[in-house]
């Protein structure tokens, strides 16, 4: 089993990080708002990741939790309650409640129809807002109310201090799956994910590990959910949708599943290249749809495994192949 | 409400069930039976309609257009479906879901170029009333039933005693032991994908008159059929089609009396229980 951190990781985090928080700020300007929602559309796909990589559950149906999330800071403001703290709270606790949800479907199901129970969940939630208008804003959305006190006093449109909260949750839910993912139950997790029926031979409760698991990445996607709605200051039914979950499994794809910066990096060059794309033509799901495929056929492994592979490759040229192969590189 | 309302209705849910019932067999067969989950199948039928539209426009003949579209639809994206999921067949089923959304975007944006985000119709090939009682209703509605029906039975019949549906079967079951034992597999998966599609293409090209075509009209026509079959159970058509009819059924008798949005949500709830208990019972031997 490959180690979830390396010492190479590490300096290279610590080294990311250190660039990202002194960096954008000295350069200003549109910057710092793209790299705000990198970072926001990053925990999305670091949810999906932690799922899809290490549990090897393929979960189409992320958005429900990061919407549900959102949704929850935007209809509590509307009855004005807008103390930050409880906004946070209240955030996390309905969006891991959903995540209950799929906590659930992974103890009864897994695979194919896994994938269909959690493409199931996204829709029937995308359809939650239009069947109670009243409190949800149906079509139209919700917008968040209130002052900036909701988002502890930082404007996310203006100064540095909103981009460093965000980058801080961002960065400690990183390190937090880090030092989940190498503790004991962590690689525990990533046995079961390989093959759960050695795992549970060995006494392992794949049943509770699993739960464990989901909870641990609803908690990360509800984070993302309520930072999106500090950001936007507006949540619409498109944020529970196939749409948005879809994206956070295609980010972590393309990122590679198997690791944490992976996604991370996925969501930030993704919504880079389409937000780049929809600015100087009308063509852009055409050029997304484009680079799917060619992630497809030419890195399944995403791009962080490519880079790994590449490295080993030039250290032990005759190396034997990979022991820990991707998800999406497996057969089923 | 009346009586006349509820047989309204009720024959409202039974073409839109077998609407759903056509789109739903060609998923069916590929997810049902090769555990293929294709995305672009909205697309195909979206294709197909723009394919009925365009040939209708040129020769008036209705008949003519479905039958040439439906063909040329078929190969044309079969053959596209292959070169896409051949080469992952022996990978993840996640990375052909994955292909097959880009395949999606790709054909939603080239329609949208070529001919325009607008919508299309065509108008009813037939003009003709059918009177039950105080009621009026269309036969080219009633036609679509049949059809779809018909469709259904008959995959049905070819999944169980047709050469390429006991092939098809075998493959699904086990792939390197059908080949061994002289199935020809590459031509058993592109009839698959070509039949497949065809039937996509043909569901775009009969509802064309009765639902208008837009380029985005895919995603709304492939989040019920997927419901369907699943719910349905895997490679059964004759769940399939039972559902289908309850579907359209539910939607059309539940929006009588309760709002179209919830009826919609009571039906996703309703499906994943229904799933959730069957993968349930599926697993319970083998449970950890």
């Amino acid at each position: 089993m490959r180690p979830v951190l390396s010492v190479r990781g590490a300096a290279a985090f610590v080294l990311l990080l250190a660039i990202m928080t002194v960096v954008p700020p000295v350069l200003g300007g549109y910057l710092i708002q793209a790299l705000t929602t990198y970072l926001i559309f990053g925990l999305l796909a670091l949810s999906v990741g932690l799922i899809t990589g290490y549990g090897r559950l393929f979960n189409v149906g992320v958005g429900a939790v990061f919407g549900v999330s959102g949704y929850t800071v935007a209809m509590l403001t509307q009855q004005g309650i807008g103390n930050p703290w409880l906004l946070l709270l209240s955030a996390c606790v309905t969006g891991v409640l959903v995540s209950v949800l799929f906590g659930l479907y992974a103890l009864v199901a897994s695979g194919t129809e896994y994938l269909m129970l959690t493409f199931l969940t996204t829709l029937a939630f995308s359809s939650i807002p239009k069947a109670a208008k009243i409190i949800t804003g149906g079509d139209n959305g919700l917008s968040v109310k209130g002052t900036l006190e909701v988002s502890f006093g930082l404007n996310p449109l203006r100064g540095n201090g909103f981009y460093w909260l965000v980058l801080g949750v961002t960065a400690g839910c990183a390190l937090l799956s880090w030092f989940v993912l190498s503790s004991q139950a962590g690689k525990a997790v990533r046995a079961i994910g390989r093959n759960p029926v050695r795992a549970a031979a060995m006494g392992y409760n794949v049943a509770a590990y699993r739960m464990a698991l989901t909870l641990f990445s609803g908690l990360v996607a509800a984070l993302g959910g309520w930072l999106y709605a500090l950001q936007n200051s507006f949540v619409f039914e498109g944020l529970l949708g196939l749409g948005n979950s879809l994206n956070g499994l295609v980010y972590a794809l393309i990122g590679g599943v198997d690791t944490i910066l992976g996604p991370l990096i996925g969501a930030a060059g993704l919504t880079y290249i389409t937000n780049l794309l929809s600015q100087h033509s009308t063509q852009s799901s055409l050029y997304v749809g484009i680079v799917l495929l060619l992630v497809v056929f030419l890195i399944p492994d995403g791009i962080l495994g490519l880079a790994n592979r590449l490295l080993r490759q030039w250290k032990a040229p005759h190396a034997a192949p990979d022991p820990d192969p991707s998800p999406a590189s497996m057969p089923a | 409400m009346s009586l006349n309302q509820v047989v309204l209705q009720l024959l409202n849910g039974l073409v839109v069930g077998s609407s759903l019932a056509l789109v739903a067999a060609g998923i069916a067969l590929l997810f049902g039976v090769l555990h293929i989950i294709n995305f672009a199948q909205g697309d195909f039928f979206m294709l197909g309609a723009y394919a009925v539209w365009s040939i209708f426009g040129a020769t008036h003949n209705y008949l003519l257009s479905v039958i040439l579209g439906t063909i040329v639809v078929a190969i044309v994206a079969g053959l596209l479906l292959t070169a896409l999921a051949w080469p992952l067949l022996s990978k993840s089923p996640v990375l052909i879901l994955l292909a097959t959304l880009g395949l999606s975007l790709i054909l939603e944006q080239l329609v949208t170029n070529f001919v325009g985000g607008d919508t299309k119709i065509v108008p009813p090939p037939m003009n003709v009333p059918v009177n039950f009682g105080a009621i009026t209703y269309p036969l080219y509605d009633l036609l679509i039933v049949v059809v779809g029906v018909a469709v259904l039975i008959g995959g049905f019949f070819a999944l169980k005693y047709a050469k390429y549906g006991i092939w098809l079967r075998a493959v699904a079951q086990n792939r390197p032991m059908a080949a061994v034992l002289g199935v020809p597999v590459p031509r058993v998966y592109i009839t698959a994908f070509i039949v497949s599609s065809g039937l996509a293409a043909l569901a775009g090209g009969l509802l064309l008159p009765v639902t208008s075509v837009s380029p985005t009209i895919g995603a709304d026509v492939i989040l019920y059929s997927f419901i369907i079959v699943v719910a349905g159970g895997l490679g059964n058509f004759r769940g399939a089609a039972i559902l289908s009819l309850a579907v359209g059924e539910a939607q059309a008798l539940g929006s009588l009396a309760i709002p179209p949005a919830e009826v919609q949500l009571i039906l996703f709830a309703l499906v994943i229980l229904l799933l959730m208990s069957r993968s349930w019972r599926q697993t319970a031997l083998v449970r950890l």
